[in-house]
């Protein structure tokens, strides 16, 4: 893809990482440049719609990923940053304003905080809850099944086991 | 003394408990006189964690799972899981379980925009609308029921194909569904189209134009209200989609009633393609002949002791996936839908993501709705029909 070898020109210091799995194309960024890239690829390569915003959580780290689409050639490209338990990233409500609520819910489920967020509370989640529920050291909070005879059943997620 | 209250902003909760919500969709209106100044939509009073508990379940589980999160369009859902996972084991379904898919992804839309229509109708307060509309729905959820025994979850998808094939008589039901609905379709228009309360109310509401969709995040029908021929089906063709001939219907205004337009034409749209769906029908198998990936049919089990231990082997420990992410978009009723499935080579999925059309369509209402009337919040509410299980997963 064209754009990612221009990415790779200009913003050589901050790509970490490029792949291609399925026939979708990555690109892993530093944090701190995130945000002129994303708007370089917005405003030069028309890469204008957001497409979904979400995390995926690695105990230490969770990774932030941005789907975006340019509407002419129908090329979709994913932006993906890491962040540190515990660090923020910068609020693209700026280039999007409907990140406001995908951000609202990173925070709430995964608590990555964001830089320049104007209402970072929760959504999903009542406002008192403690925790976020979507990070992988978060138990399921299921309970047995009970039965007579005093048979102890198991969690249903225990039923099959966790077969790496 | 009226005039001092004349600029005093009202406060006014609507909902979460509230008929013309959707479900529980909760908005906090600021009203100058009957005007909205603004609102703010809150949500997560349907949150169900299903993106939690798919974490915890086997692949085939999963499929029972989705299905509830867009409850009025599970085909889609599981059609997007399935389709992800199907790519990151590059497997290929045969045809007959694509054309079969097709078909009720179809259904499931028809179904899932009269229930839309209906409910939209019943707000306005007509009543024979919702009627007309769900005894069509139900016919739909009759051909369900006889494709898997279940009304509003045909949950048949399975990885590589389908759990098991059409019963007998099943295409001469769909026949007789497609050959009475264009009469119903022809009452509804009757009905609403031309009906003057109905234009009146809807035209020039909550206008959502093509500059708000794009920094909105919206798809689907609002997006195509719009006036921007964007479908997904078309874009990024799944399934056996690029081989149907069908048009994206659109209008320019990017109101509520141009959204009404476009859901009324795509249900001609997918009549017209459950007919070629039908045509296309041909005898073959309905799952890939992959022992890793497929049970074995009933008939080895009795023989063969390989098939046994294949059957043990997919029922209590399920399938691997090898490593790696796939997101996988289709086009429900309401929009795009993608499912994002990362694999770390176990049987249980490390992630499920499922990007929901109606979260971005519920949140455009903010800027949607001020200016209007209190009296119009409730169509503009409805005209993005939003699915609250599917805003709040």
């Amino acid at each position: 893809m064209q754009a990612v070898e221009t990415l790779k020109e200009k913003f050589s210091e901050s790509i970490l990482n490029e792949s291609i799995c399925a026939g979708q194309t990555t690109v892993q960024v530093k944090k701190e440049s995130l945000v002129d890239l994303l708007l370089f690829l917005k405003s030069d390569f028309n890469f204008r719609k957001l497409i979904d915003l979400t995390a995926v959580d690695y105990i230490k780290e969770t990774k932030v990923l941005y789907w975006l689409e340019n509407p002419t050639t129908l090329e979709r490209i994913r932006i993906i940053v890491s962040v540190m338990r515990g660090e923020k990233l910068p609020s693209v409500i700026e280039l999007w304003p409907g990140a406001n609520w995908y951000e609202r819910e990173l925070f709430d489920m995964f608590g990555v905080g964001f830089l320049g967020h104007p209402d970072l509370k929760r959504i999903l989640m009542p406002d008192h809850w403690v925790g976020h529920p979507m990070r992988r050291d978060y138990a399921l909070g299921e309970e047995p099944v009970e039965f007579k005879y005093g048979v102890k059943p198991k969690c249903p997620s225990e039923i099959i086991p966790h077969v790496k | 003394m009226l005039n001092d209250l004349a600029d005093d902003i009202m406060e006014l909760n609507l909902g979460p408990q509230h008929p013309s919500t959707h479900g529980v969709l909760r908005l906090k209106l600021k009203l100058n006189g009957e005007y909205v100044v603004s609102a703010e939509p809150v949500i997560g009073y349907l949150h169900t964690g299903i993106e939690k508990e798919c974490e915890s379940r086997t692949y085939t589980q999963v499929f029972t799972l989705v299905d509830r999160i867009d409850y009025l369009s599970g085909p889609a859902e599981e059609q997007a899981f399935a389709g992800a996972v199907e790519k990151l084991m590059a497997l290929e379904v045969p045809e007959r379980a694509q054309t079969i898919r097709v078909l009720l992804l179809e259904l499931s839309r028809i179904a899932s925009h009269l229930v839309w229509v209906g409910t939209s109708a019943l707000e306005l307060n007509m009543s024979s609308v919702y009627m007309y509309a769900f005894a069509e729905r139900e016919k739909i959820l009759d051909l369900f029921e006889e494709m898997s025994g279940a009304r509003m979850f045909p949950s048949c998808w399975r990885i590589g194909g389908l759990a098991y094939d059409t019963p007998v008589g099943f295409e001469e039901q769909v026949r007789k569904f497609l050959k009475h609905f264009p009469e119903m379709w022809k009452d509804l228009d009757a009905l609403l189209t031309d009906n003057y309360v109905w234009r009146t109310r809807l035209e020039g509401v909550a206008i959502i134009d093509k500059q708000r969709c794009e920094d909105y995040l919206c798809t689907g029908p609002v997006l195509r209200g719009a006036g921007v021929p964007y479908d997904i089906r078309k874009v990024y063709p799944y399934l056996t989609y690029k081989d149907y001939s069908f048009d994206i219907p659109t209008r320019p205004q990017g109101d509520a009633f141009a959204r009404y337009e476009v859901r009324m034409e795509e249900m001609k749209e997918s009549a017209s393609l459950i007919e070629q769906a039908l045509n296309k029908l041909k005898p073959g198998p309905v799952i890939v002949d992959n022992r890793k990936v497929a049970l074995p049919p009933r008939r080895e089990l009795v023989r063969s002791m390989e098939a046994v231990i294949h059957q043990f082997k997919l029922v209590s420990e399920g399938l691997h996936p090898p490593v790696g992410d796939f997101y996988n978009c289709v086009e429900s009723s309401r929009g795009e839908l993608g499912c994002y499935v990362v694999s770390d080579g176990s049987n249980k999925p490390y992630r499920v993501r499922v990007r929901s059309p109606s979260f971005p369509h519920v949140e455009v209402l903010k800027e949607a709705l001020v200016g209007h009337l209190l009296s119009d919040v409730v169509v503009g509410i409805a005209s993005v029909d939003p699915i609250l299980g599917d805003v709040d997963r």
